[in-house]
Formats: structure tokens, sequence, C-alpha cells
């Protein structure tokens, strides 16, 4: 049986997610460098009352805040404690080996160049979700910050948005940004097979409701 | 390609903050996540007679190990995705019901198969759940929106219902 084209990308785009992941995974120590550099500058400029810096333990990012917290588990009641909310970053930095493997199972031309690209695209996206993971937990598990309850909304659906679609969505909008050609070769090879299949198809639909494929 | 950008930008952001209105999440969004978890316990019981199902928890009744779907891992998110590529794509709108219809039950499938095998894959190991959990099935999801979206493009292209584009 003759894979289509989806087909055949869909296991290509899974083994090389796979083994893309595998070394992105080994590499995480590194991954993790600009993403904290560049989250330490956002949360510095943006928070300069009390984010005082950011460390890094592996691919740990630590919020070092001025805030102070009571009541927290495992210490006596009364005590103070700083607050220094962490977020592992690698649940927001997966969306790089998605990108790679996207661009090897489509061919993409200048793979390196786009590949490094999309890895600084995806940057701000990375950034987006680490600084909302800090907030949430400065804004709304602590209570440490003061933020009125319009921004502890917006600070959740940052959060979740960072979260839940971002990572894996902004990988697969650049792949398709980048490598158009694949589309239209995808649509070209579907609407030959379309007028193989019923020559009427030609020149678009019979009920004059065609749309350009290019979107 | 900017236009379908924006619309779709636009589309799947609103209907992302609609998912996280209170109301809709008690009145859709919990039960939903409820539901799918018993029918992924019920699922598995065709194979596996120690598996429960309470509330929005699958769990085993042999060694206690239990998956709590959480809102974020009911499939919605990805659903939300695959809307907002379908109707920002231009289409006519028959089959783009028809693609909404079938693209949605095909990202439910893989999600209640990511479910199952997350469920028995704790009961294994707890650091390939994590792995699987946090990065894996992430992507796979997503993968499977796209691959679903590439298809009903496909079938539009097929039928002529877009022109074939120009050389690129």
């Amino acid at each position: 049986m003759r894979l289509s084209l989806v087909g055949l990308f869909l296991l290509k785009a899974i083994a090389w997610f796979l083994a893309c992941l595998f070394v992105w995974y080994q590499l995480g120590n590194v991954v993790t460098l600009p993403v904290a550099l560049l989250a330490k500058a956002t949360v510095a400029s943006v928070f300069p009352a009390w984010a005082e810096g950011v460390e890094k333990a592996g691919t740990t990012l630590v919020l070092l805040t001025g805030l102070e917290v009571t009541g927290v588990a495992g210490t006596p009641a009364g005590q103070v404690a700083v607050l220094t909310p962490e977020v592992e970053f690698m649940k927001y930095g997966y969306g790089l080996p998605l990108l790679i493997a996207l661009l090897l199972a489509s061919n993409a031309r200048g793979l390196l160049a786009k590949a490094a690209l999309g890895a600084v695209a995806l940057l701000p996206f990375q950034v987006w979700g680490v600084c909302f993971d800090w907030l949430k937990q400065v804004a709304i598990d602590t209570g440490a910050a003061p933020f009125s309850a319009t921004a502890r909304e917006l600070i959740a659906f940052g959060y979740q948005f960072g979260y839940l679609v971002l990572p894996a969505l902004v990988p697969v909008m650049l792949w398709v940004a980048m490598d158009r050609r694949f589309l239209s070769a995808f649509v070209l090879e579907a609407t030959l097979e379309g007028e193989t299949e019923n020559p009427d198809n030609k020149g678009g639909s019979a009920d004059g409701q065609g749309s350009d494929a290019h979107p | 390609m900017l236009r379908f950008f924006l619309l779709f930008l636009v589309i799947q952001a609103v209907l992302f903050g609609v998912e996280l209105l209170g109301p809709v999440q008690a009145v859709f969004i919990m039960p939903w996540t409820g539901l799918l978890a018993t029918f992924s316990a019920n699922l598995v019981q065709f194979f596996d007679a120690d598996v429960t199902a309470y509330s929005n928890v699958i769990q085993s009744t042999t060694n206690g190990f239990g998956v709590a779907i959480q809102p974020g891992c009911n499939g919605v998110e990805a659903s939300i995705i695959l809307v907002a590529a379908i109707l920002a794509f231009p289409a006519p709108w028959r089959p783009k019901l028809a693609g909404l219809a079938i693209g949605i039950l095909a990202v439910q499938a893989v999600n209640v198969l990511r479910i199952v095998s997350l469920f028995y894959l704790g009961q294994w190991n707890m650091q390939w759940f994590e792995f699987a959990h946090l990065y894996l099935w992430q992507a796979l999801i997503m993968l499977d929106v796209l691959v679903v979206w590439l298809l009903w493009v496909r079938y539009l292209a097929r039928k002529g219902l877009i022109r074939m584009p120009h050389a690129a």
C-alpha cells in the first residue's frame, strides 16, 4: 500500500520527534540558559520592586523575590519566609525538538538556518511561559504580591495559555510559515489526485465555492 | 497566509478565553472531564477488570495508583486549536462542519489513548510517566491536530473546493 504524503509525513515527524526530544532532553542544561537570561531581564524590568534575580539550577529556574510569606508548610506557625518560586523550564521548551522534527519530516530546505531562526523565535514564548508560571505562584498560589482581581484573571489566562497552548502550537505555526513549499506540494498532489478521479473538479468546485488554497 | 494566521490566532484566543470562564468550566469542562475519565475506565475494563473511575480519576484497584484528568488534559485545548484552524481556513461551510465533527472526534480519540497509556505508564515507572505526560504526549496531540487539519485540507483539494496553489 502506498503511503500518502500525510501518512509518510506523520511517521517521519514522530520518528524525528522522538530522536530530537532525546537529544534536547540531554542538552536541557544548555537550552535553559538563554531563557533564564531573558526571563531575568523581563521580570527585573517589569517588577523591579520585588523581583531581585533569577537563579538557574540545572533546568529549574528560581525567581528570587523580596516578598515575604507566612504559613509555609513545614515551618513553625508565624515564621516568615522569603518567596522563591521555581519553574521547571523543560515543560515550556519542548517546542524546539518538535519544530526541528517537523522541518526534518518535510525535508525543508535550509534546515540549519530555519532551525536556528526557529530556536530564536521560540524564545519569547518560552519566556512567556516561565514568567507567567512565576507570576501565578506569586499572585494566585500565595497572594504574596498585591495584584488586583482583574490582574489575577489576566495572569491566570497568561499562565494557562503559556502552558497549555503556546509550547506545542508555536512550533507548528513556525513550521507552517517556514515550509510553505511542503504545503503547496501537498495541496497540488491532492488536487491532481482529485482531478484524476473526477475530471469535473478541474478548475475549481462545480458549485463555484472553490477557495484559494493559500490561506 | 497572514489573514489565515491572524484569524486563527483571534479565534483560538477567544475560544480559549471562553473555556476558562467559570460558568463554562462548571457547565461543560468539568462534566466533560469526568465523562472522559469514566469512558477511559470503561474502555480499559474491556481488558483489565481491576480499574475503576470516580469523578475525574481513573484508579487501579490492585495497586491503588490513580490518575486525575485535570482541565488541560481533556483534549479541549487541542480541539479548540483544530476548530480555529478549520474556521480560519477559506472553505465552504459544509466541509468545515464535517471537518469539525470528524476532527474533534479524532483528537478526542487520541486523547483517550493518551490517558490510557499514561495510566499504565505511571504504574510502571513514574519518571517515564512524567516525561510522557509533560513533553511527549503534549507534542503528539499537537501533531494529531496538525495531521487531522492536513487531511481535511487534502479532502478539500481532492474535491476541488480549493484552487490549486501557485508554484512556490
